[in-house]
């Protein structure tokens, strides 16, 4: 090609990038008048963030004998600072009548489109269709974590289903994606940015990974995405946060009353070098002060993902314990179980739900024999409470669901948390701004019909921990069947 | 104290084991192999299915033994016997590489949950007063020891022998009439097959997953390079020193610190002893 | 017995790198693409890209440990994770974090020295398994550390403020500024005498003495420079990350880094980049079966070992040389 050609291209192609680019700058915002209040506008073009108000005033003077208070001036009023041409909103009409004039204050408004700095209250909603909502997850569908993962992960989807096949919310069908971090921390950062930044969703139902979610926090806090009912880090007091089970100190707490009850003074503790292990801490450091004849005779630690703990349970029965709480995962507790029944040791275990699998078997499944006796923390109520409406509602949905895992106690859970999400959701109506759904969120109540604690959730900065109150249940060997040994409610001292 | 160096040697006895395959395969085939642990997973997983669904423990376990000395043979015909010019760190990058593809080939079969591998002697133990003596720890020990002597002997045999020529000087072996490649099918499957053992000892004593073997790989490694990767006692013992130690950090500095020792262990050995052991090295021919 | 001694062969196109013209043009298109590239990736993908630049740079400093001076340092993953702990904890004291950079790359020097003085005058698979237990001490002190680092609980990372621009976009352009930075300075530090001198000290070892060359200084050099780029890398990782915790620069990680070194070429300035990309591609491609993605790395470390030791770098030299013989065939000049 020629030279001077090759430059005409250029030329052309330089200027219709250009004019393409800039395009979107130049036009106009389109306003519905019913749906615009003054103080919000939601824009209808992705990639814009909304407008501002451009205030106008106009004066009018009309002869005084010729005027009504009140009567309504025509609306092509203009002023210095209104656009000629554009069109407007009357907002305000005042009449001010004189002696010898009459002046009629006319405020309008009209709406130019702007960039406006990010924490703006008028985002435009993201994940949020006229005809659907995108909601997403990323939980330890496989690997090692897998049965625990697949029950939550259908609890979700149990709650999805439900609400789409009686047509969604409000008219709107769920969309959700689901995504599997295998367990990994990496992964589950890498997945909790790709939902909040690739897939826009609207909101994160039930995210699980207490060790990988505090990594996103920041993102979250950063682009307010919801994140209702995560299972189950601690409350990080952001937000978009909403923590609806009882916390894991909690429930630690209510396994060392479990066993002042029944005459422990020698309590030992066995915890992973982390979050959890500190929790655990935290707990004992409370109970104590109320369990004033228990004393701590041990504390040991156990590497995470490691199944040596011969060493720590050695340690502890040197220490003379009698009873045990631990902060660590599902595997270490079925190991200690086992380990304790093998050296012949009377040592009571209790734990939390998400290491005690409660309600479930992927503890103890592996403890066999050894799990008798074994006491573990609810969040929510047994998967085989068919006395409570809650349950035996899910229980008749994971029945028919051909989902692997879909009856087990992290699908009630998910299960749950989602259905009171769906809840408030539908209370909103057709306008889905994360202000309004976080001013509903703060006073929402819901009664989860006993298949779980009913949770409330509040402003921060405590308030986004939504449930008060744990439960304990033992497992029976001899019938595989978990009891509820102490019904919900808060730890003692509180 | 005792109870702790007990489980030392227990756990040492693993470390011991894998240490060892991992010297013979070096000697026989000079590749350092990153997959040892690992290569015994297959023979593990097969043992615990047939527990599973009725058999006895010691006919599975022998199964399993079997399949995986069958693994061994087959990974050095595939993939280590046509690459046998390449030197050392080519093979021990194409060994991770298998260490991976091993590990994914039995998560995708077997699925990546725990199970337990309960075998006769896995519940239940001795009482000595305060010191407890599980069954599975004295028969690990136990066998820790009879393989080190059936290796003694085996050395001593045609095959061994044979197997100590190639490792010293193949090229004069070869002339000698040595099948090398047999030599290599033996010495891969007879580590596998006692990587295989091993794995499913530990897992015993633990629980089997598919990370199981990845703990174990390192230490073995450790206790090989003890061993100076040449010596089969030495190996051994590097192994369950490895063990003991391993334990006795847990009580006496922390739990935290125990995964540490076999690492601070090499380290201070290599920088300590290393002006001896550039003396051993023999600079490949060229 | 068997020998333990290791070489490290390196092809002969990469030892004498002639650049033509073709390549040096598509490299600055390449390099044109990537300064445009926000304006038409969205956040995730950016932070994908950021996520192969800070890799290409852990990398590039395996390279210099490995491919120039054939050592098998595999305290990579250790060194990484001192970068980001340690810039980050420098940061939230106070300190600029510039400073804070320079400063660990000063620190992972000398820890490389410390890691390397005695290790240099181990060979092959000792060398190996010193550096994989150094690196392991140094994750181990990281956890234990834990009033400092927050242990296995995860820390925080004190996020950079670009004075007001787009935080994802500015850190973008941070790692391209870092690995373009890096790759000229390890290309002309390769050309030059040190560079030359380290070559010489792989190919010859043995000889190495009697030319005068010192080969353990050369080796701690190594030590040194790539202990302080992979520590550097490691601080823009903690930015990009937001969040640390040990789990993240544990032997998995390694044996990833190992796959970038193999795949994309040993001794390759730009192997490290197609290592990179290769891996983080596959990450994500594969991200809902994690179990694919560990055989797709299994099999290509071995089939890159077995069929291709120069990993992808060479890819383009063996096209070069087909398209070359087939050239002198036509014109019936004998390739001897």
């Amino acid at each position: 090609m020629k030279n001077h050609k090759k430059i005409r291209v250029a030329l052309i192609s330089g200027l219709a990038f250009a004019m393409v680019s800039l395009a979107p700058i130049s036009a106009t915002a389109s306003v519905t008048e019913e749906k615009v209040s003054l103080t919000e506008y939601v824009s209808e073009k992705p990639g814009f963030t909304t407008a501002y108000l451009l205030e106008g005033v106009a004066k009018t003077k009309i002869k005084t004998s010729k005027t009504q208070p009140g009567t309504k001036v025509g609306s092509s009023t203009t002023s210095k600072r209104a656009v000629k041409g554009k069109k407007v909103i009357i907002t305000d009409v005042t009449t001010e009548i004189g002696a010898k004039n009459t002046t009629v204050t006319t405020r309008v408004s009209t709406l130019t489109r702007k960039k406006l700095d990010e924490s703006a209250d008028n985002k435009p909603q993201q994940g949020v269709t006229k005809t659907s909502i995108k909601i997403g997850t990323t939980q330890p569908i496989t690997g090692v974590a897998a049965i625990a993962g697949q029950g939550l992960y259908a609890g979700v989807k149990l709650a999805v289903d439900e609400v789409n096949a009686k047509g969604g919310i409000n008219g709107r069908l769920i969309e959700f994606i689901s995504l599997d971090d295998t367990f990994d921390v990496p992964r589950n950062v890498a997945n909790m940015r790709r939902l909040v930044e690739q897939e826009k969703v609207y909101a994160i139902l039930s995210p699980a990974g207490s060790q990988a979610l505090p990594a996103s926090w920041n993102l979250i806090k950063e682009k307010r995405v919801p994140v209702w009912g995560p299972v189950s880090p601690a409350d990080a007091k952001i937000e978009p946060l909403f923590i609806l089970g009882p916390s894991r100190t909690e429930q630690l707490r209510k396994g060392i009353d479990w066993h002042a009850k029944n005459g422990c003074t020698k309590l030992a503790l066995i915890g992973q070098p982390n979050e959890l292990g500190a929790e655990g801490k935290k707990a004992v450091e409370l109970q104590l002060k109320v369990h004033k004849s228990m004393k701590l005779v041990a504390s040991e630690e156990v590497a995470v993902r490691s199944q040596e703990i011969t060493n720590a349970v050695l340690k502890i029965r040197d220490a003379g314990a009698q009873c045990a709480v631990m902060a660590t995962d599902n595997v270490q507790v079925a190991l200690v179980l086992k380990k304790i029944q093998e050296l012949g040791l009377n040592i009571k275990v209790a734990s939390d739900n998400g290491a005690g699998g409660t309600g479930g078997t992927n503890m103890v499944r592996l403890a066999g024999a050894a799990a008798d006796g074994f006491v573990g923390g609810l969040q929510v109520n047994l998967p085989t409470d068919l006395s409570s409406t809650g349950v035996k509602a899910w229980r008749t949905l994971a029945d028919k669901s051909t989902l692997p895992q879909a009856t087990n106690n992290f699908s009630l859970q998910t299960y749950t948390y989602s259905k009171s999400f769906f809840k408030a959701l539908g209370r909103l109506g057709d306008n889905l701004n994360w202000n309004r759904l976080y001013q509903l969120l703060e006073t929402e109540k819901v009664n989860n019909l006993g298949a779980a604690p009913n949770i409330t959730c509040g402003p921060l900065p405590t308030g986004r921990s939504c449930a008060k109150g744990a439960a304990l249940a033992q497992y029976n060997a001899t019938t595989s069947t978990w009891t509820i040994v102490s019904p919900f409610g808060p730890p003692e001292g509180d | 104290m005792i109870q702790q160096i007990l489980s030392g040697l227990e756990a040492g006895s693993w470390y011991a084991m894998l240490a060892v395959s991992i010297v013979i395969v070096m000697k026989a085939t000079d590749v350092p192999n990153f997959a040892q642990a690992q290569i015994g997973m297959p023979g593990s997983y097969i043992a615990v299915n047939l527990i599973g669904k009725g058999w006895h423990a010691i006919p599975a376990m022998l199964i399993g033994l079997a399949v995986g000395y069958i693994i061994g043979a087959i990974i050095e015909r595939i993939a280590i016997r046509p690459l046998s010019s390449l030197s050392h760190f080519p093979m021990l990058v194409m060994t991770i590489g298998l260490t991976y593809a091993l590990v994914s080939f039995v998560t995708i079969t077997f699925g990546s949950e725990p199970r337990s591998f309960p075998a006769p002697w896995t519940e239940g133990g001795w009482f000595f007063g305060d010191l407890y003596v599980p069954y599975s720890q004295v028969i690990t020990i136990l066998l820790g020891i009879a393989l080190a002597l059936i290796l003694t002997y085996f050395f001593r045999t045609t095959w061994g022998v044979r197997m100590r020529a190639i490792s010293e000087n193949p090229g004069v072996a070869r002339l000698l009439g040595i099948n090398s490649g047999v030599v290599s099918s033996l010495a891969w499957g007879l580590g596998a097959a006692i990587s295989t053992l091993a794995m499913m000892l530990h897992t015993q004593a633990t629980l089997l997953a598919d990370s199981s073997a990845d703990p174990l790989i390192l230490k073995a490694f450790v206790a090989s390079v003890l061993g100076s990767f040449t010596s089969l006692s030495g190996a051994f013992i590097g192994g369950l020193a490895i063990g003991i130690l391993e334990n006795l950090t847990g009580v006496w500095i922390g739990t935290g610190w125990k995964e540490a020792a076999a690492l601070v262990v090499v380290v201070v050995y290599l920088f300590v002893r290393m002006p001896s052991l550039a003396k051993t090295i023999k600079p490949r021919e060229v | 017995m068997a020998s333990a001694e290791t070489t490290v062969n390196i092809p002969e196109w990469v030892s004498h790198p002639r650049r033509p013209r073709r390549a040096t043009v598509t490299r600055l298109a390449l390099l044109a693409m990537m300064l445009v590239l926000p304006w038409f990736l969205g956040g995730y993908y950016i932070y994908i890209v950021s996520l192969v630049l800070v890799y290409t740079l852990s990398t590039l400093g395996m390279n210099v440990m490995v491919g120039w001076t054939g050592q098998i340092g595999l305290a990579v993953a250790g060194f990484f994770g001192l970068g980001a702990y340690t810039t980050s904890i420098l940061h939230e004291r106070g300190l600029p974090w510039i400073v804070a950079l320079l400063a660990v790359g000063v620190f992972a020097a000398a820890t490389g020295f410390v890691d390397g003085y005695p290790a240099v005058r181990l060979f092959g698979f000792f060398l190996a398994i010193a550096s994989l237990a150094f690196g392991d001490l140094i994750l181990r002190v990281i956890i234990e550390a834990d009033g400092l680092t927050g242990g296995g609980g995860g820390y925080p990372v004190q996020l950079l403020d670009f004075w007001g621009f787009d935080r994802e976009i500015a850190l973008y352009y941070l790692c391209l500024l870092a690995i373009v930075g890096f790759m000229v300075l390890v290309g002309r530090v390769l050309d030059g005498r040190l560079g030359r001198t380290m070559r010489a000290v792989n190919n010859i070892q043995i000889v190495a003495p009697s030319l005068g060359i010192a080969p353990p200084k050369y080796k701690l050099i190594a030590f040194m420079i790539s202990g302080s780029i992979a520590a550097i890398a490691g601080a823009i990782f903690a930015q990009l990350l937001t969040y640390l915790n040990p789990d993240m620069f544990k032997t998995s990680l390694l044996i990833t880094m190992l796959v970038m070194l193999i795949v994309g070429g040993v001794g390759s300035i730009w192997g490290s980049f197609a290592g990179a990309v290769f891996v983080v591609f596959v990450q994500e491609w594969l991200q809902a079966f994690a179990v694919y993605q560990r055989i797709v790395f299994g099999i290509s470390l071995m089939l890159c070992i077995g069929l291709l030791p120069g990993g992808l770098a060479s890819l383009g030299g063996r096209v070069r040389e087909r398209t070359s013989k087939r050239r002198e065939r036509s014109t019936g000049i004998e390739q001897i």
